[in-house]
């Protein structure tokens, strides 16, 4: 039977955000505080004025063919986006291949991930080496020999291969990223999980991945970054095909189109507002779930002193 | 492993004797058949492939006796560089007309941005024998013609071209990089000169001399395209460019070396250069023709002039890459746009120099049948229809043998810093 | 009994191994080998690549590339250090005061890089350009005239700079350095922090006893993930350098594809990777983190 001094009234207190550290009240220590605040809104800035600079310029009216020099206001190019000819098929494509390439080598490099930091098998440093080795190697060595096995196989370049490529490269850095978030880990939740008669797989589900999760998308995102971005490889490996970053590369020569800066912004808009509305649910959940627990909270308490 | 397929000395002989072949080429070609074994060739022995370097196509016997089968493909590739046909209402209307005419749908890539680049892309799968996905491919004459060398290329089919034969600029028949007229179709040419701010120059520059001057230090560019520089160089030194040799082009790099070291020369550009002589951080620059004729409304101060020892002429060709799967359809759009109305309508657009006769006649009064306003600024404008006084100051880089090309690659890569 | 005990209770990694590490084996090592097999070889493109053992392309290739090779170390050195000094403090306040927004902040950080790359560097030209506001500004400011000196500007401009190409690689390079340090300071418990300033700490001594070493795996993971592609990185010094600038991927690039000289091209690549590996193993056993590599 629980009594109030094993079941202190503050456990129906909402959870306190225990990482805000409270500002001190001393004027120095105050300073000493936001000086951390005005470096990283500085550090924001820094990120995020190119971005400035491709949206302002996305607004652009040039006369001629490059985009330059500030002309004058005109949505023009917002009101087509994919005017150019060629650049949605390249932008189509470029999102197929992030998305599935993210999906694959997140799975594969967090599995691999698990391996190495659970367990001591034979052959561990050998696999440490190499998921180090592709993020040792320049991009030009990794496209040009990829390309050289596709030849050799006679594998017709193409989606398929970009994808392969990409998959490739990502692994390592899936890998990297997961297991610095679980170098401390503790075994000991899995272990408890398992004494209360989980198998493998539900442990796995239930307590494991949620632990790690944090460390997964994080690497999912690089990952998608990456991918999304790639050149080097992806140019000696598309054959015809043609990716978002290949089609800029050829017309930055002759010419950035506008179009190209309005998807730039796009794809930047529509990363941030995916992680505002991710934010508001959460935000719902975490309520939800503050109002249900202590709902149940309140109920075994009635209950018990009923 | 399967066997090696090797030149038979049958197809050897009868090069030799059809003169094709010096007698160089014959050692090689029987040397390379027995010894030495290419990259793509080793890994490939696995799966099957060519030993060797050049391919063993016999490309003199083919000459008036090839045939593609006359189908029209559903789809077709073509690669070209980009911006370089007409845009309008975001499509292309000349391959629109032409996809119309011939029931096909061309499938037009402008993944072009550097010959080197998109050498490198496909060299090893030419080398191998294998399809590169497309059916015709742009690139300029210096590579075209090294392409040619490789056997990468597949002959033209002279009875499907009856516009070409008949519309082809004189000047363009029997080049060094194509003697027989074989292999290649101009698509456009363009002059490398200077481009220069004369808001920040403050005058009119007429040599290449200019470009040295120390009041622009810092703020000249030259070319990444090596046969651009030197050959403007060398003009520049009295030397010839189409019959130059290692050591003129070690004089050509001692002097641009001077200028390097002393940071009058900002940086080599390829396209590039544009962005920074349309936005004031370069004062002049070697540029190429049709670049400046699209960045005047960007920066009205912007001039071309081709320098007073000369200039350097250089063609970008269309060709059939080796074992391309649609070659009919590539034959069927070289004719369509060779004739004078077609070409007109790209040339309105593009700005580059027409190597179709009667173009320039199209553009003064237009064609309503395609389209066409008549826009005799175009037809007049020298850059595009350039006058016997300039093509006469227009030079064409020699042809160089792969030793010379790596010589004179080094010399260069030494200037850029990426010896 | 307790070799086969070990073996049994490592088994389950095995398969956890197999699909990753068979997709890299196919598409890494088998090609990485193919160019080893190139690296030695002499020949060019039209008489083909005869296999001869020379191994002259490694040392040729050292000899005449050691201005490059020197100079990819000391850009991607001082990159790597800049992006250091500035992610370091930002994950820190995002892992620390972000509170609800953390995820969002994140997000903030890395969606400018779903932008390409080549856009980002091409907006640096413009911001970075000869007649802009910032050249203009630190000119005024004879910022620049000190530059000069040192030897990261000249001319007073900016474009066409080692600066320019060490800011280039800096931003582009950045949430590689941003979020595994995020990920690692993010898992810190704070309570930790707490106790430490109940035992009268102050926040600069936690900082260095608690947050800092606790978060050395990132710092590594970090660094090196920012270091490696930087040190081969070749577009950055292509777009805002000039010839002084080149660095090694530059050199690299330049004799696949121009040169078409492979066995030279390849034995550079190695021995850029074989620099990188004893790197990373000297920088791991300093770091004392070989386990958590």
């Amino acid at each position: 039977m629980t009594t109030e001094a094993e079941f202190p009234a503050a456990a129906l207190e909402p959870v306190t955000d225990t990482t805000t550290v409270r500002p001190p009240s001393r004027f120095w220590a105050k300073v000493r505080y936001h000086v951390l605040t005005v470096y990283a809104a500085l550090a924001f800035l820094y990120l995020l004025i190119p971005i400035a600079v491709v949206i302002v310029f996305s607004f652009n009216d040039p006369p001629g063919r490059f985009n330059f020099t500030w002309h004058k206001f005109s949505t023009a190019a917002w009101q087509h986006p994919f005017a150019t000819p060629g650049i949605q098929d390249a932008v189509v494509l470029s999102i197929k291949i992030a998305l599935l390439s993210t999906l694959i080598s997140t799975v594969l490099g967090t599995l691999i991930a698990l391996a190495l930091t659970r367990y001591r098998f034979w052959g561990r440093s050998l696999t440490n080496f190499v998921i180090f080795l592709p993020m040792a190697t320049p991009e030009i060595v990794m496209g040009s020999s990829l390309l050289t096995l596709f030849i050799t196989l006679s594998f017709s370049r193409g989606f398929t291969t970009i994808l392969i490529a990409h998959v490739m490269f990502n692994i390592s850095y899936v890998v990297v990223t997961v297991k610095a978030r679980m170098a401390g880990f503790d075994r000991k939740l899995e272990e408890a999980a398992m004494d209360l008669y989980a198998n493998a797989f539900t442990t796995f589900r239930k307590i494991t991945l949620p632990l790690i999760m944090p460390g997964v998308m994080a690497a999912a995102l690089l990952a998608f970054a990456l991918s999304i971005d790639d050149f080097v490889i992806t140019q000696f490996n598309a054959g015809p095909d043609i990716t978002f970053p290949l089609f800029i590369y050829g017309a930055a020569r002759t010419g950035v189109p506008v179009q190209v800066n309005v998807i730039g912004s796009m794809i930047f808009l529509s990363a941030v507002l995916l992680m505002v509305i991710n934010l508001i649910v959460q935000n719902r959940r975490s309520k939800r779930d503050a109002i249900a627990s202590r709902g149940a909270v309140r109920a075994a308490q009635v209950a018990e002193a009923a | 492993m399967s066997s090696d397929s090797q030149p038979s000395s049958f197809d050897l002989n009868a090069q030799l004797a059809r003169g094709a072949l010096t007698r160089r080429d014959f050692l090689r070609r029987a040397g390379a058949a027995g010894g030495t074994l290419s990259a793509a060739s080793l890994l490939a022995a696995c799966g099957g492939g060519s030993v060797g370097g050049a391919s063993t196509h016999n490309p003199a016997s083919a000459v008036g006796k090839v045939s593609y089968p006359h189908t029209v493909a559903s789809s077709w590739n073509w690669s070209n560089w980009t911006l370089y046909i007409d845009v309008k209402n975001h499509r292309h209307p000349s391959i629109d007309l032409f996809d119309k005419k011939y029931n096909t749908n061309t499938h037009y890539i402008e993944d072009i941005n550097d010959n080197e680049e998109f050498f490198g892309k496909f060299q090893a799968t030419l080398q191998a024998g294998q399809d590169i996905g497309r059916d015709l491919v742009t690139l300029t004459d210096w590579m075209a013609g090294k392409w040619v060398q490789l056997g990468y290329v597949d002959p033209l089919e002279w009875d499907l071209l009856p516009n070409v034969k008949q519309n082809l600029l004189p000047s363009y028949h029997g080049r060094s990089i194509d003697p027989n007229d074989e292999y290649l179709v101009p698509w456009q040419s363009g002059l490398t000169g200077i481009g220069y701010n004369s808001e920040l120059t403050g005058r009119d520059l007429t040599t290449v001399s200019d470009l040295w001057d120390p009041k622009f230090k810092g703020k000249v560019s030259l070319l990444t395209e090596m046969r651009d520089t030197f050959g403007l160089v060398m003009l520049n030194l009295g030397i010839d460019p189409s019959n130059c040799t290692v050591a003129d082009a070690q004089k050509a790099h001692d002097e641009i070396k001077k200028y390097v070291d002393n940071n009058q020369i900002r940086a080599f550009y390829g396209n590039d250069y544009s962005n920074h002589l349309a936005n004031g951080d370069l004062a002049a620059a070697m540029v190429w023709s049709g670049d400046m004729v699209q960045l005047l409304p960007d920066n009205p101060h912007l001039k071309f002039v081709v320098p007073k020892e000369g200039c350097m002429l250089w063609t970008d060709n269309m060709m059939i890459p080796k074992h391309a799967s649609n070659p009919y359809n590539a034959h069927l759009w070289m004719n369509f746009y060779y004739q004078p109305n077609i070409a007109a309508m790209v040339e309105d657009w593009v700005n580059y120099i027409c190597p179709v006769a009667g173009a320039a006649d199209v553009l003064k009064s237009g064609d309503p049948s395609v389209g066409l306003p008549a826009d005799p600024g175009v037809a007049k404008n020298p850059l595009i229809f350039p006058p016997k006084a300039t093509l006469d100051k227009a030079h064409v880089f020699k042809s160089l043998s792969p030793d010379e090309e790596t010589k004179f690659n080094q010399l260069f890569a030494d200037l850029t810093g990426t010896a | 009994m307790g070799r086969v005990t070990r073996l049994f209770r490592a088994a389950p990694a095995y398969p956890l191994l197999l699909p990753g590490m068979l997709w890299l084996a196919v598409f890494f090592v088998v090609p990485m080998y193919y160019l080893l097999d190139m690296s030695t070889r002499t020949g060019n493109l039209i008489d083909g690549f005869a296999q001869t053992y020379s191994f002259s392309n490694y040392t040729d290739a050292i000899t005449q590339n050691q201005a490059q090779l020197v100079r990819s170390l000391v850009y991607a050195g001082s990159a790597t250090l800049l992006a250091f000094l500035i992610a370091y403090p930002l994950a820190y306040a995002i892992a620390f005061r972000g509170g609800r927004y953390k995820n969002f902040l994140l997000v903030l950080v890395i969606a400018p890089f779903f932008t390409n790359y080549l856009i980002r560097t091409l907006a640096w030209e413009t911001i970075l350009a000869d007649h802009g506001i910032v050249t203009h500004t630190l000119k005024t400011l004879h910022v620049l005239s000190v530059t000069d000196a040192l030897g990261l500007t000249s001319g007073e401009r900016l474009l066409a700079t080692p600066l320019a190409v060490i800011a280039g690689i800096t931003y582009n390079y950045l949430p590689f350095m941003t979020l595994p340090l995020y990920v690692s300071l993010e898992k810190i418990d704070k309570r930790l922090l707490e106790a430490a300033l109940d035992l009268y700490a102050n926040r600069i001594k936690a900082f260095f006893r608690i947050t800092m070493p606790l978060s050395l795996p990132g710092i590594f993971a970090g660094t090196l993930l920012t270091f490696i592609p930087a040190i081969g990185d070749y577009i950055n010094a292509y777009l805002l350098g000039s010839t002084q600038t080149t660095m090694i991927g530059n050199v690299i690039q330049s004799k696949f594809l121009t040169f078409n000289d492979y066995p030279s091209a390849a034995a550079l690549s190695f021995t850029l990777m074989a620099g990188i590996l004893v790197a990373i193993i000297v920088y791991a056993r300093l770091l004392g983190t070989e386990e958590l590599a």
